[in-house]
This record gives structure tokens, C-alpha cells and sequence, in this order.
């Protein structure tokens, strides 16, 4: 029996005004770590507003962690960690009396915040700077800080919005550590909001991607860089002659032959491997390379992202 | 870098209820607030009045001992008592100390508040306000609190729970203090009785004067971005509200007091005319003053021109529709950024 998902969406759709910004959205979002990837205005923020309950949609249903989120939205914040996009933090206090208080906000007891805030600020890296006030902390200090005030109260799902964002390269090295470990060691759900395509990949095995407010490729992210075709990057060797030969053999089954820089030859058509095979056999050149083309992430967004609007399960 | 780096660790306590919440914002905005020096040596010296007033309650603890009274039958004392109060209340007062209890206590404390504490509030007010919600505003630590289990309801209420605290501590707390000295002097405890009214009375009038003064303060917090420039509007706006007041009572109804409704324009006319009525002044002291010429003048100007359940309907509206401003301001922090 397949765990139940983590959030559940049913015909969702927020409207302002006379523009439509989300759906209808029909999504199940499994637990581990799903990437939301999408351009800007693809509705990324504004879903994760509505999953929170900050935002109401104008129609359709929803679950997150089984808490309805239009009539559950306390029950549900107790158990999730939002990490917002905008630069946020309560003036005046130091990190460690804004964990606490985000802790006790959250329904921790007073001790419990205190000691649990220590902690979070220590794992996510903040030393003695957790006593200075968080207005003199730089970019990615305040970002560490959203991240700890986002998992002090033990959420079992962390919504992160863009938390890479204006960090510089090692900070951002640290944080995507941070949130890989928080997923895959410390067996929290996280959905991660981004347009870093690179961020998702390294972070996420589920991806859910948005477009126009609407879901237009979702699924493991193995199984989307695999690629519909199954392309395979191929490299021979062998006279001029036999070449031809084996582009015409190759012809003849169906298989369309590209070449690509560096001298492969990029195939792509049915039963690849043994056609392939037999043309190179009888063709008389030496096969000295075979390789399936593993699409980026990169390549699946663009092509997502570039297709004609035919959303894929997310209405 | 920490001796030991344990890592993430899981959390297993019970959660709180949600009931309480609201505490938790009010306890973290008081500590935050009570960092300012100002803050503190004003509240300080709103407390300085209870000096004089405790003088005053020792020696009405005195006086209205029949003990006392007594002993000092036939001395220069009563011919003191005779000059403060003429001849009439003066005898009406030696018949029956005791029995003066509780209106000498209502009207103390009643001048207590009327005369300083009023003022404190405004500059207390001032001085914690501004920042509350406009800060939340500006760093958008708003989207931080409500992304957590808590309503807007509980933030405004834990917000305007920081107004009343402080406002408490220049009025409720220092009135109180100055009731359980005015015990402490009397010389029996019948005195505990006889004016134990007034603690539910002080309460009711501090009660007024945290939500009349908080939701308004906070309704300006959350439109006003420059709290210095609102610190200076709310004490300019609360002092030419009384010269308002005063000018066009001169204008309108010069020479009487019947009928006079401009109080209501003063926001310290308004909150006077309501201790005015809570304390029962005018029926506690009419019988006293209709032997007592200076007693009537006395209670004929402190008495407000206008019914005090105008004063009560006007602060009622007032702080509705200002928590009504704030909510809105509030809102859902999201819907406004994902517009």
C-alpha cells in the first residue's frame, strides 16, 4: 500500500480580481523532496500560500498532511514550516529570541522553544551571532535564520520559497546541504520552491512543474529525465564506406541519426539497442560507445515550459 | 562552532493549546517594548503622584476613624475640619466618619486618575504604539507570525494587549498600589469594606482607558509608517482635541454647563465623563455638597455636560472601527504580496 500523499489538491484555483492566478489544480504530491518549478508568475508563491492557508482559494478542495486547508489551517501550521521568499524578520530581536518566539507561536512550551531554537540555530550554523539582532545580519545569515525559525517547532512538512535566494555560492552550498539533509536524514517532507533548475536537481526527487497556474509536468525526477524517446548518444568508428553503410541501415529501421559535437551520433527511434547493433555488425564499423541520453532538468523544464498548453494532470 | 554539533534533533513534547497564543505576542511586544529607557523612567515618574495621593489617603484614614474623631473632640482640629468643609459638613462629617469612607475614596482615586494618570496615558501611549504594527508592516514579520497557528484575531489582540499592559502600569497598577496603602493606613479594617467598590471601579475606568486609547493607537501603527511622526500626531491630536473642546464650549454654551455636548470632542473630557460615572462621584458627594456651597461648585465643575453613555457609545465605536482598520491593514499577508 503507497504512503498516503503529503498534499492533496483537488480543482484548486485562486482568482484576484478578474485574473486567474492558479488552477483548477489537481495535484498529489508525495512525501520526500518535490521540487515546484515554473517562470515567474507560474503561480509557485501563490500555491504555497494557499497549502499554508495565508491565501484562499476561490474554489476547490485541498489537504496538507490530511488537514483540510480551508477549514484546518491552524491544524495544519502546527505541523508545517514555511520559509517565505521576502526578506522577513521580527525588528529589534536576535535570532534566538525570534526562533523562540516563532517555537512558541507554534505551539512549543516556553523551555521547550528556548532549548529547541538553540539547537536549530547551532544546525543550521548561526553561533554567536544568534544574540545580535537580526536587522544587522547579512543576506545569507537571514536566510539561515528563516530556515531555522521554519523547522524549530519539528514540522514534518517544510515549504521553502526560493531559499537560495541573493545567497552567495558557498552560503548556497550550505543551505542546499541543510535542506537535502533535512529530507533525506531527517525524514521531513519538504516541498521546494525555485526557479534554480541546478537547486531542484540536487535537492529534489519529485518534481511538479507550473506554468500559467497550472501544472503542466509533474513525476519522479528520474523518470522525466529518462525522456520519452529514449535517445541514445552512440559512437563509431570504421572507413568512410561502412559509415554510410551503417547511416543507411540505421535509415531503413527507422532510427533518425544526429550528429552532435565531439563526433557521436545521437539516435533516436525504436529498439534502439538491437538495431543499433545488427546495423554496426553489418555495416562492418567498430561501436565504440553506447550511451542513453539522461536529459537535464534543464532540458525537461524547457521543454515543458516551450509545449503547447496541454496540462499534464493538473488541469 | 558548537563543542558538540548534535545535529537536527527531532522534537517530541506536547503542543499548548491555541486559546493562549495571543500571550505569547503580547509577552514578546511588552519585553520588546520595555527595552526603552524612556519608557521606563516615564512609567517611573507616572508613579510619583502616588506620593502626594498617599499622604492624602493617611490622613482621611485618620479622619474618618471614629476613634480619632473622638479624641479630637473639642480641639483646634475641628475647627480645621469646620474651615475646609463649613460648618454643616463639618458636623454631618463628625457624626459619621466612617460613613464618608466611600466617597472620599471614589473621589481620591477618581482625582488620581483625572488629574495625572490621564496625562500619563497619552504619553505612555505615544511611546509604545507607534512601532507595534507598522514595524510588523515594514520587516514583514507579519508573514512570519501568520504562517503559524495563530488568527489575525489573536495578533491584534496580542498587539493591543502590549497597549494595555503599559497603559495598566500608569493607571490600574499605581491605583491599586495606591488603594492597598490607603488599607494599609487605616487604622481598622472596616475600611477594606466600606470601600472595596473602588477596585472593581479602577478596573472598569483602566479597562476604558487600555482599549480607548490601544485600538486607536494601533489602528494609526498599521496606516502610519513613521512612528516619531505619529507619536507627535497622537499627543498633538489628544491635546488640541481638549483645546477643541474648551473653545467651542466657550462659543456654544457660555455660562452653563446644561446641555454642553462639545466634552465629547476631548478625548480627556470623554474619559473623565466615564470615570465620572463609574466612580458614582455625583451621587457619592451630591449629599455632602448640598450643605457645601464649595463642595457644589466644586462637583458641578468636574460634572460633564454631556450623558457619560455618549462618551461610552463613542469610545465603543471608536475602537471598533479602528480594530476594524487594522484587520483590514492586517489582512492575509499573502494575499497582498501575491498580487
Amino acid at each position: 500500500m503507497s504512503a498516503p500523499p503529503v498534499i492533496a489538491l483537488d480543482r484548486l484555483t485562486k482568482d484576484y480580481g478578474q485574473r486567474r492566478a492558479l488552477g483548477p489544480l489537481t495535484l498529489e504530491v508525495p512525501a520526500g523532496r518535490v521540487g515546484l518549478l515554473g517562470p515567474n508568475g507560474a503561480g509557485k508563491s501563490t500555491l504555497i500560500k494557499c497549502l499554508l492557508g495565508l491565501v484562499r482559494p476561490t474554489s476547490g478542495r485541498g489537504t496538507v498532511l490530511g488537514f483540510d486547508i480551508a477549514r484546518r489551517p491552524l491544524a495544519l501550521r502546527e505541523r508545517v514550516g514555511y520559509f517565505p521568499e521576502v526578506d522577513c524578520h521580527v525588528p529589534d530581536v536576535s535570532a534566538a529570541e525570534l526562533v523562540t518566539l516563532m517555537g512558541e507561536l507554534a505551539g512549543l512550551p516556553r523551555p521547550d522553544a528556548i532549548r529547541r531554537a538553540h539547537e536549530v540555530l547551532d544546525y543550521v550554523g548561526l553561533a554567536e551571532e544568534r544574540y545580535r539582532p537580526v536587522g544587522g545580519y547579512s543576506a545569507g545569515m537571514r536566510q539561515r535564520v528563516k530556515l531555522a525559525q521554519a523547522i524549530v517547532h519539528d514540522p514534518e512538512l517544510l515549504l521553502l520559497d526560493e531559499p537560495t535566494n541573493a545567497l552567495d555560492p558557498v552560503s548556497r552550498e550550505r543551505m542546499l546541504e541543510l535542506i537535502r539533509d533535512l529530507g533525506e536524514r531527517r525524514g521531513m517532507s519538504i516541498v521546494y520552491s525555485s526557479h534554480l533548475l541546478s537547486d531542484v536537481e540536487r535537492v529534489c526527487d519529485h518534481v511538479v512543474i507550473l506554468r500559467g497556474g497550472a501544472v503542466i509536468a509533474q513525476g519522479r525526477l528520474a523518470d522525466l529525465r529518462r525522456g520519452e524517446g529514449g535517445a541514445v548518444d552512440a559512437r563509431v568508428a570504421g572507413p568512410a564506406e561502412a559509415l554510410a553503410a551503417f547511416r543507411a541501415r540505421l535509415a531503413a529501421a527507422g532510427v533518425a541519426a544526429d550528429d552532435q559535437q565531439g563526433g557521436a551520433v545521437r539516435l533516436t527511434g525504436p529498439d534502439l539497442s538491437r538495431v543499433t547493433l545488427e546495423a554496426a555488425r553489418e555495416a562492418g564499423v567498430q561501436l565504440r560507445a553506447f550511451r542513453p541520453v539522461r536529459a537535464t532538468l534543464e532540458d525537461v523544464f524547457m521543454e515543458a515550459v516551450a509545449a503547447p498548453a496541454a496540462p499534464a494532470g493538473g488541469g | 562552532m558548537p563543542v558538540v554539533a548534535s545535529g537536527y534533533r527531532r522534537w517530541e513534547g506536547v503542543r499548548r493549546g491555541r486559546a493562549w497564543r495571543w500571550l505569547v505576542l503580547a509577552r514578546a511586544g511588552v519585553r520588546l517594548t520595555g527595552r526603552s529607557r524612556w519608557l521606563f523612567r516615564f512609567i517611573l515618574m507616572a508613579w510619583l503622584p502616588l506620593l502626594y495621593y498617599g499622604v492624602a489617603f493617611f490622613v482621611v484614614g485618620q479622619l474618618t476613624e471614629q476613634r480619632t474623631i473622638d479624641a479630637a473632640r473639642g480641639m483646634w482640629q475641628f475647627d480645621v475640619l469646620r474651615g475646609m468643609f463649613g460648618t454643616p459638613l463639618a458636623e454631618r462629617f463628625i457624626e459619621d466618619p466612617a460613613g464618608h469612607r466611600p466617597a472620599i475614596w471614589s473621589a481620591l482615586i477618581y482625582m488620581f486618575l483625572h488629574y495625572t494618570q490621564i496625562f500619563c496615558v497619552m504619553i505612555v501611549v505615544a511611546l509604545v504604539g507607534p512601532r507595534l504594527v507598522s514595524e510588523d508592516l515594514r520587516s514583514r514579520a507579519l508573514t512570519l507570525y501568520l504562517a503559524r497557528p495563530i488568527t489575525r484575531l489573536d495578533y491584534i489582540v496580542g498587539k493591543l494587549a502590549v497597549v494595555c499592559f503599559w497603559v495598566g502600569t500608569v493607571t490600574l497598577l499605581p491605583a491599586l498600589a495606591l488603594y492597598a496603602l490607603s488599607i494599609a493606613f487605616s487604622p481598622s479594617v472596616e475600611a477594606l469594606t466600606h470601600t472595596i467598590a473602588v477596585v472593581p471601579r479602577v478596573t472598569l475606568v483602566s479597562l476604558a482607558l487600555m482599549v480607548g486609547t490601544g485600538a486607536p493607537m494601533l489602528a494609526l501603527s498599521a496606516v502610519f509608517p513613521n512612528p516619531r511622526l505619529l507619536a507627535f500626531l497622537w499627543a498633538g491630536a489628544w491635546l488640541m482635541s481638549s483645546v477643541a473642546s474648551r473653545v467651542l464650549g466657550l462659543a456654544l454654551f457660555p455660562g452653563t454647563r446644561e446641555g454642553d455636548w462639545t466634552g465629547l470632542v476631548s478625548v480627556s473630557a470623554n474619559f473623565d465623563a466615564i470615570a465620572f460615572r463609574v466612580f458614582d462621584i455625583d451621587g457619592l458627594l451630591r449629599p455632602a455638597a448640598e450643605v457645601s456651597p464649595r463642595l457644589l461648585r466644586t462637583l458641578e465643575r468636574f460634572t460633564p455636560g454631556h450623558d457619560p453613555l455618549w462618551s461610552v457609545a463613542l469610545l465603543l465605536a471608536v475602537a471598533a472601527l479602528s480594530l476594524a482598520v487594522v484587520a483590514v491593514r492586517v489582512g492575509r499577508p499573502g494575499e497582498a504580496s501575491a498580487r
